[in-house]
């Protein structure tokens, strides 16, 4: 079956923001979607309401529409655009569920628009519970004994029948929103209350509890002929119960015998078939550890996190093969990318050992539960490839940037016995280095015993315990025995970095490296080709291995290194990934080869066709260097992998590398604040003022100079993690009491300056600058630059103000000796410009200001920090020419999925996602971002107010423009009372602790029945006040009621609310602004 | 211990199971992820050195009611990794156990992608395994051979029809899946022309070890005089088409493997075979090719009569529903 050439021009969805659940697998997916469409003559229009994306690149899509994803916009993008098909697959749950909504309703037919891939018909089998369950009973596949229910009542009988505990999971939900599993009556209540919330169509599944059996994942594929292949089988190693997400995940699968492995596969394919399915498909199982009774959990019939993991794990394209099947080609016909010779009907063999560690974010929420469950929390994760479990198992742990090098946590050593033992029985993000800890600590060498100790506490199979124990064996035999060249052999092949080799022996990574190349242990690269090197493959796709040949081959061309930004996490996101990859593109159009080093699954950087060469590896200085060591680069690209690569260039100078670009002295002069603060100084660059004390007396005394507010955080933290704004000494008192570091390293007081904050990426050759635009923070300075509504071009910043900003910019980048980008962070007041801040490498606004100013921002940065000049490149210097649109960019929080996280904005960043509004007047972008952010779904008109005494007097002028645009206003005791002060029509509803039973609108009632649209809270105070904010606050966010905490975001929606109600407006194509 | 290779390479490793040192035979590779227990003990893995491509083994242990004939057939074994634990409810020994049981030598911490990536490129090898510092004195070591057995494996109905095996490689978990579709499948040693006595509905040539130039033909000459139906798989598939006057070649690389795509010519529906064999029929007259290999497009499968299954293959399930319907 040959393609299908009635389509021409097809429409793809993409995921929307990331969000816990949903991440940069979607950009990949995506992406290579597009990229296959148009290989196949296709034309495609995009839609994302994400603009950090690369498949929202015009190079990537014909149209792109970043637009919010919401029925009506997509309607918009169809009627203008008429595609004649769609492709639902490739965008996550998001993108699934608008493809049903839109096919359901008729009007895809009437539209004439085919949705090509997985038909309708299948989705639907796939996703409904009930359906599916009926589904698989004619095939005689087991479900789990379960019930779909829309009310309490049902749920609590099915319970009492099966027996507590059973498992939640809302139909139409991603990342197990909102399920969990109830142990009694009570909780049962509770989370099937959340759950018909969340859910889409009312529905919650109700199932009996499976937890402790092996959780085992296929990805297969089919085409529309009928042929079916599994690319990857893949293992988690954490047993049924908790989310797959959240779970330590490892391909092959390595516990099932030969007779279990073939049952579970035949079932996937019969399951698919019944199914339907015409391109990519993840099928999870539970399997019973000591039988061969087994229970589908889920199916999920489009690409997933998993089938991301899956193609990088087996060097299979799934995206790139499930949009072929969609255009009518069959698996035999499809060429296998990497080998060349054989086709798509090839099964993947694997030679090596993939495992997969989520990043979560709990040192961004330190309030957060950190256990884990059926409900995703991770907001990314790491991958790693060795011939060893161990040494896979090792690198993905250091790959993970939590300060760890292995699987020794110092904070575990201060447990006692006893609390280890019970600390085995929490599941929680560290498990892994309690298990080890727990191992480390008993003196036998008959360790069966142990491992079924572990293994009845855990369920976690005997044969992963093993591996962690061998680990810990290891750590014990190079504490007591003689390094010799066969034991530092052993160690390396199990992962063991030079770092805890120096800390086991009492010597220094260096030495141990020296010892190491003294005796030539060094790693080889190997080839991840699909085949088990059955055939010679050309797959640039490689991962370290000890005791193995190099298949790493070097071309002669000038070769320069790209550092990737790891796992997505809160403060580093997907834009990092954007711009890796688009680094990669502008070396190669200089004529250089090109390296990359990433360790993140799910990113398009580690697509295998992105760089000349990919190095799937952890991004420490020991893993770079053995790379760099082979490559021998004219250079290394730190610039646009984030913190992550940034924090190599002083490693990486040390060693005699060439950073490229930006030497590393700049990049040391602005992060070491005595160096950044002489150069602002020297250049009479104004800054808030600040000190650092060491002592309480000191703290009081440099406040109450500096003048209140203050912002205090201590000094060895990053990325605003214990920042906080204080207003008085009383709170300074808090804070010490918490955050005083008992290690003599001193905490840092500034000023805090109350202005409007402003923020520039810029491009410096050497000679001067090119800002592509300036953009203006919603949110008064305080709330994370990355938190804030940012807006392009800026409304508050005069003419002569944008010159001085030129010319700070100039004269930073200049003293810093920038090549490249720096972005840089101001607070504007009272006609001075204070900067705050500045980062001599990529940031997260990067991808947006490239796409609305239309400035190649990355390519423009790469050339120059190679060493060309701006003129010479065509965009010159100064302010770029202003566009004529505005640009709204809004974060996009998870807090839903953070049981107790505090929500509440302020200096440290929480949000993981980003939409974007484009329109050609400021109130309809910032509408379009705050219908694309979810804001103003509801329509009861009535919001909640609940502030601090602080901002009574500032509430009151937007309460009567609530009031104004058609709201009816709610709110507790005292902002109340000064509303109705200032003439304003409100209601009072209870606090939560004045709750009476049965009150009609207390505040709970209000926000759990979602009574009201918005809720908008600000806290400060006692510790009372501060509880209860904290408490409406999450009560919102479980309700999924948008929640604001800072009055700049309310008056940013009231301004798009004046301007017109919620309703469609133009769509733009960014390829013509 | 090291693995010594025709070619002149030496890999070296720990040995482990048995002590032998000596000759091992065909060199070959196996890219399969799972079934490793399967594979040790399929005959027409029968005096040849097995090098694993799946870098953890044994991690399941090992249950014998998963062998597919009575020991494992390997002479030797190569691979990277043999696990301490047997963790898998079924395990009745640990794979190093097993190995050790019946003798097979096992060379781990072996660098086996170096050593497959050199395989495919020097075609059918012999090897020795030879002790650090030695020599190979003789790669000659005795042609694989595979005794056969005779057994019987009875379907539950008593009337159910009855297919007979000349046992060049049988294997037990065929029988089994024939039993399941309702057939008693009654096994004799290849050269006991006593099976030509009994009373059978079909006949199934089955895969087997070593050169198919080799066998003498005759019992196949006479099966297919029979004009009972026939299903031949694997050497069986070479054995049917050399008896039928076809010619046979050795492939460059053979097919070793669980994931080779063979396209069935008349559906054109794509199946992943299981495969493990070094030759491949050339186009003969006289019979339809019934299946065609995606990637290098070989010959996979003939049809010579109509009531005649040959694949190259290890036969799926659908081709053993066609088959025992032919015998009903």
């Amino acid at each position: 079956m040959p393609k299908d050439n009635s389509i021409q021009k097809v429409l793809v969805i993409g995921s929307g923001p990331i969000i816990i659940g949903q991440a940069a697998e979607f950009d990949y997916a995506g992406t290579q979607c597009c990229r296959a469409l148009r290989e196949e003559g296709a034309e495609v229009i995009l839609i994302n309401s994400n603009p950090a994306t690369i498949m929202t690149d015009k190079e990537i899509a014909d149209h792109v529409y970043i637009e919010p994803l919401t029925v009506d916009t997509v309607r918009d993008v169809i009627r203008k655009e008429r595609p004649d098909s769609i492709l639902g697959t490739l965008g996550g749950q998001t993108g699934l569920n608008l493809c049903m909504e839109l096919a359901e309703d008729g009007f895809l037919e009437a539209q004439g628009v085919r949705l090509i891939g997985t038909g309708l018909d299948a989705i639907q089998k796939a996703e409904d519970r009930l359906l599916f369950k009926q589904a698989m009973e004619r095939i005689g596949q087991p479900c789990v004994e379960s019930i779909v229910v829309s009310d309490v009542e049902s749920a609590s009988v099915f319970a009492e029948k099966v027996g507590y505990p059973v498992i939640l999971r809302p139909a139409y939900t991603l990342g197990g929103t909102g399920g969990g599993i109830a142990t009694d009556g009570k909780t049962l209540a509770e989370i099937t209350q959340g759950g018909l919330r969340a859910s889409r169509v009312g529905q919650v599944l109700v199932e009996r509890s499976i937890a402790g059996w092996k959780e085992i994942e296929f990805e297969v594929m089919r085409d529309g002929a009928g042929n079916c292949i599994a690319v990857c089988g893949m293992e988690n190693i954490d047993p049924v119960g908790i989310h797959t997400g959240d779970s330590i995940v490892v391909a092959p699968i390595q516990t099932l015998g030969g007779p279990e492995f073939a049952m579970l596969r035949q079932a996937a394919f019969d399951i698919i078939e019944t199914l339907g399915i015409e391109g990519g498909c993840n099928v999870q199982f539970a399997l019973h550890p000591e039988s061969f009774e087994y229970a589908i959990i889920e199916v999920n019939p489009r690409l997933s996190r998993s089938s991301a993991l899956a193609s990088k794990a087996a060097g299979f394209p799934i995206a790139k093969v499930a949009t072929k099947i969609a255009l009518g080609y069959r698996l035999d016909e499809i060429e296998n990318a990497v080998t060349k010779t054989t086709f798509a009907s090839f099964e993947p063999s694997i030679d090596y050992c993939c495992v997969k560690i989520p990043k979560w974010p709990f040192d961004k929420f330190v309030t957060a539960k950190r256990t884990l469950g059926t409900q995703m929390k991770a907001t990314g994760e790491v991958m790693s490839i060795s011939p060893s479990f161990e040494a896979a198992l090792m690198k993905a742990a250091r790959s993970l940037e939590q300060g760890l090098d292995s699987l020794q946590a110092p904070g575990l050593k201060c447990l006692s016995g006893e609390e280890l033992e019970e600390r085995l029985r929490v599941v929680d993000d560290m498990r892994l280095f309690v298990i080890a800890e727990w191992f480390r600590r008993q003196e036998t060498d008959d360790f069966t015993p142990l491992l079924d100790h572990v293994h009845a506490i855990t369920k976690i199979d005997r044969w992963f315990l093993s591996k962690i124990c061998s680990i810990v064996r290891m750590e014990a035999r190079i504490e007591r025995s003689p390094l010799t060249p066969e034991l530092l052999l052993a160690a390396k092949k199990l992962g063991f970095p030079d770092s805890l080799i120096a800390r086991l022996t009492g010597t220094d990574a260096r030495s141990v490296r020296e010892q190491r190349l003294r005796h030539g242990i060094l790693p080889g690269y190997r080839m991840v080709d699909t085949c088990a090197g059955e055939f010679a493959a050309q797959t640039p796709y490689y991962y370290s291995a000890y005791g193995s040949e190099n298949e790493s081959v070097k071309k002669d061309r000038p070769c320069v290194v790209v550092l990737g930004s790891g796992p997505i996490r809160i403060g580093q996101g997907i834009e990092f990934d954007y711009c890796s990859v688009h680094s990669v593109w502008a070396l190669q159009k200089a004529g250089y080869e090109t390296v990359i080093i990433n360790n993140n699954p799910e990113t398009v950087s580690t697509d295998f066709d992105v760089a000349d060469r990919l190095y799937f590896e952890p991004l420490t200085a020991e893993d770079v260097e053995s790379i760099l060591d082979i490559e021998k680069p004219e250079g290394v690209m730190v610039q646009f992998g984030g913190q992550t690569a940034i924090k190599l260039a002083e490693p990486l100078d040390k060693l005699g590398y060439k950073i490229i670009g930006t030497p590393f002295t700049g990049v040391d002069g602005a992060e070491d604040r005595k160096i950044f603060d002489r150069i602002l100084e020297e250049n009479n660059i104004d800054r808030p003022r600040g000190a650092a004390v060491l002592t309480r007396e000191e703290a009081f005394s440099a406040a109450r100079k500096l003048g209140y507010p203050v912002l205090v955080r201590p000094s060895y933290v990053l990325g605003g993690q214990s920042m906080l704004i204080v207003f008085n000494g009383d709170e300074l008192s808090d804070w010490l009491d918490k955050f005083t570091p008992d290690d003599g390293r001193p905490v840092l007081i500034d000023q805090y300056i109350m202005g409007l904050e402003v923020e520039v990426d810029a491009i410096c050759d050497g000679d001067d600058v090119l800002i592509p635009g300036i953009m203006e923070h919603l949110e008064r300075a305080g709330v994370h630059s990355g938190d804030s509504i940012s807006v392009y071009p800026p409304e508050r910043v005069p003419k002569a103000r944008r010159e001085t900003l030129l010319k700070v910019t100039r004269e930073l980048a200049l003293a810093l000796g920038v090549r490249g980008l720096i972005n840089i962070q101001f607070i504007l007041r009272d006609g001075k410009v204070y900067v705050i801040e500045a980062n001599p490498r990529s940031s997260r606004t990067v991808p947006y200001i490239s796409k609305i100013t239309g400035v190649p921002v990355v390519d423009l940065a790469t050339q120059a920090a190679l060493g060309k000049k701006l003129p010479e490149l065509g965009y010159g210097y100064g302010i770029y020419t202003e566009k004529n649109h505005v640009a709204v960019k809004l974060p996009i929080f998870s807090f839903e999925k953070l049981y107790g996280a505090e929500i509440s904005l302020g200096p440290e960043m929480k949000s993981t996602g980003e939409v974007l509004g484009i329109a050609d007047n400021l109130p309809d972008a910032l509408m379009k971002a705050f219908i694309g952010g979810g804001y103003l779904r509801a329509v009861t008109r009535r919001v909640i107010m609940t502030v601090s005494d602080g901002d009574k007097e500032e509430l009151c002028g937007l309460a009567r423009r609530f009031q104004a645009v058609g709201y009816d206003i709610y709110a507790t005791g005292g902002t109340c009372a000064a509303l109705i002060d200032h003439g304003i029509r409100a209601k009072t509803i209870h606090k939560i602790d004045d709750l009476k039973t049965n009150e009609e609108e207390s505040i709970l009632s209000l926000i759990q029945n979602r009574g009201v649209d918005l809720v908008i809270n600000t806290s400060a105070g006692g510790a009372r006040s501060r509880r209860d904010g904290f408490l409406i606050r999450r009560y919102a966010v479980e309700a999924g009621i948008p929640c604001l905490t800072s009055l700049d975001t309310a008056e940013a929606l009231l301004r798009s609310l004046e301007h017109r109600s919620p309703g469609r407006l133009d769509v733009v194509d960014i390829t013509e602004v | 211990m090291s693995l010594a290779l025709e070619s002149g390479h030496l890999f070296s490793g720990e040995i482990v199971g048995g002590s032998y040192a000596g000759p091992v035979g065909d060199v070959v590779f196996d890219t399969s992820l799972s079934g490793i227990t399967e594979l040790i003990t399929d005959p027409v893995y029968a005096g040849q050195a097995l090098v694993l491509t799946l870098p953890l083994v044994g991690n399941c242990g090992v249950s014998f009611s998963d062998f597919q004939s009575g020991k494992p057939q390997v002479s030797a074994l190569i691979v990277s990794e043999i696990s301490e634990v047997a963790s898998n409810f079924r395990s009745e020994a640990s794979f190093l156990a097993v190995l050790e049981r019946f003798g097979i030598p096992a060379v781990t911490g072996v660098d086996t992608r170096s050593l497959v990536r050199l395989l495919r490129g020097l075609g059918p090898v012999r090897g020795v395994i030879v002790p650090k510092g030695g020599s190979a004195a003789s790669f000659e070591a005795p042609p694989p051979r595979y005794a056969g057995e005779r057994r019987v494996y009875p379907a539950q109905s008593p009337s159910a029809p009855v297919v007979t095996v000349p046992d060049t490689g049988m294997r037990r978990g065929l029988a089994r899946r024939l039993n399941e579709l309702g057939v008693t499948v009654s096994v004799y040693p290849y050269d006991d022309p006593s099976m030509f006595e009994e009373e059978t509905n079909g006949w199934l040539l089955p895969d087997g070890a070593g050169d198919p130039t080799g066998y003498d033909l005759a019992f196949v000459r006479r099966i297919i005089d029979t004009g009972k139906p026939v299903l031949a798989a694997g050497l069986g598939h070479l054995l049917l088409a050399l008896a039928n006057g076809a010619r046979i070649a050795r492939l460059p690389l053979g097919h070793r493997g669980a994931n080779i795509p063979v396209r069935d010519s008349v559906t054109g529906r794509v199946a992943i075979t299981s495969q493990s064999h070094g030759y491949v029929v050339t186009p003969t007259p006289g019979a339809a090719v019934s299946h065609v290999n995606v990637n290098d497009g070989t010959t996979e499968g003939l049809r010579w009569r109509e009531n005649m299954l040959s694949v190259q293959f290890r036969p799926d399930d659908s081709l053993l529903t066609a088959f025992a319907a032919m015998l009903r």
